[in-house]
């Protein structure tokens, strides 16, 4: 069963293989069919929205933002995030920051967060095999349809319509950062500079919270990013440059499908 | 051979704004065709900015730019992560990255990794930029 919903201004798409709902008749306790299980997660993507939307004047967000609500009077949630945020901006030597030039803003963070949380609603209702994917970052559980491990292709960075590698992932989240944008053409509009060679980032990590904000850092920090992603133990990435050339970490060939 | 390959890469990246609004949400939300089919109609020569879209992770912003009715270029001077916040980080010595060329794959996937959250909100500033270019 595959499912999407645009949330947040994204698509989420909930996979789960037929066979979940045989093997899960077996267990006790709270039972969702696998419908359920995929409404599930699009219900606490909705929440997420509510209330981390910097486009919603009334979320938690929006009022951080305006002075009107103090980050310690937050919600738990926003609590854990503005928490994370915090180490993420220490792990990155100070390049993630969700404040920046006086404005809050803890998008880069929530979404692999969120993705995260959603695989935990499934994994607390004993389905072993799924995916969760939100803007093309994905959480992975378990095996696919043909009880395989996943396989998920890389987009091609070139051409959306194309993929330039396939990998094959058991219990891990992939994240990709990038742009379908020619590189020559994106400039630091603060700087005036040039924003890298880099067209798109791949990383593959223990979990998609971890993927997506070292992909997003990664990304933004150009060719060094490759080897400060190479440098956080558990965590794999494929950079792809402009000129064709893609980088991989050695720990990166291991899901490459031939 | 280069700058061949350059031209080509522009080409696709070109192709890939027509046709992310249809790739990317198949339901119809995001009127991807009506780029293209916009795109076929004399525009006024200059350059037009698309309006800031929301792109999650920040924001995106395009420039058309029209020659001789044309669209010929389309230029990005904002885009997510790219806030600014960009910073020199050492590099780390580590020998052992590997190498390789890029080559397209058609093959059977469960599910796709790709920047997708860029390119809807890229459409939309597009699509704003050539109505104003539209004449």
């Amino acid at each position: 069963m595959k499912r999407t919903e645009l949330i947040m201004g994204m698509p989420v798409t909930v996979a789960i293989p037929e066979r979940e709902s045989m093997d899960r008749s077996a267990h006790d306790g709270r039972f969702f069919s696998l419908a359920e299980g995929a409404e599930a997660v699009f219900a606490y993507f909705r929440e997420i929205d509510e209330r981390f939307s910097p486009y919603n004047p009334e979320s938690e967000t929006s009022r951080i933002d305006r002075g009107e609500l103090r980050p310690e009077e937050a919600s738990a949630e926003m609590q854990e995030v503005l928490r994370l945020s915090e180490e993420t901006k220490q792990a990155s030597d100070g390049f993630f920051d969700v404040w920046f030039q006086g404005r809050f803003d803890p998008s880069g963070l929530v979404k692999g967060w969120a993705i995260h949380n959603a695989a935990g609603i499934l994994d607390r209702s004993d389905f072993v095999s799924f995916c969760i994917e939100a803007g093309g970052d994905i959480e992975i559980r378990g095996a696919n349809d043909e009880g395989a491990p996943w396989k998920i292709g890389i987009r091609s960075p070139f051409d959306p319509s194309n993929l330039i590698r396939v990998v094959s992932i058991q219990n891990r989240g992939i994240a990709t950062s990038g742009t379908y944008i020619r590189g020559s053409h994106i400039y630091n509009p603060r700087t005036g500079g040039r924003a890298g060679d880099i067209a798109s980032t791949t990383v593959i990590g223990p979990n998609v919270y971890e993927a997506d904000r070292w992909a997003t850092a990664a990304f933004a920090m150009g060719r060094a990013g490759i080897d400060f992603v190479a440098s956080i133990p558990e965590l794999d990435c494929y950079m792809v440059e402009w000129s064709g050339t893609a980088t991989l970490t050695p720990g990166f060939q291991k899901y490459l499908s031939s | 051979m280069k700058s061949r390959t350059r031209k080509r890469i522009a080409a696709t990246a070109m192709a890939s704004a027509m046709t992310i609004g249809t790739l990317a949400y198949g339901a119809g939300t995001l009127p991807g065709p009506r780029v293209a089919r916009t795109a076929a109609y004399g525009f006024s020569d200059g350059r037009f900015i698309g309006r800031r879209e929301y792109a999650y992770y920040g924001f995106v912003q395009v420039t058309a730019i029209v020659r001789n009715g044309k669209l010929t270029d389309i230029q990005v001077p904002e885009f997510p992560n790219d806030n600014g916040r960009s910073r020199y980080i050492n590099d780390i010595a580590l020998p052992y990255l590997i190498q390789e060329a890029v080559s397209a794959q058609k093959a059977r996937v469960d599910l796709i990794s790709g920047a997708t959250f860029t390119s809807a909100a890229f459409v939309k500033s597009l699509e704003g930029a050539l109505a104003r270019a539209g004449k």
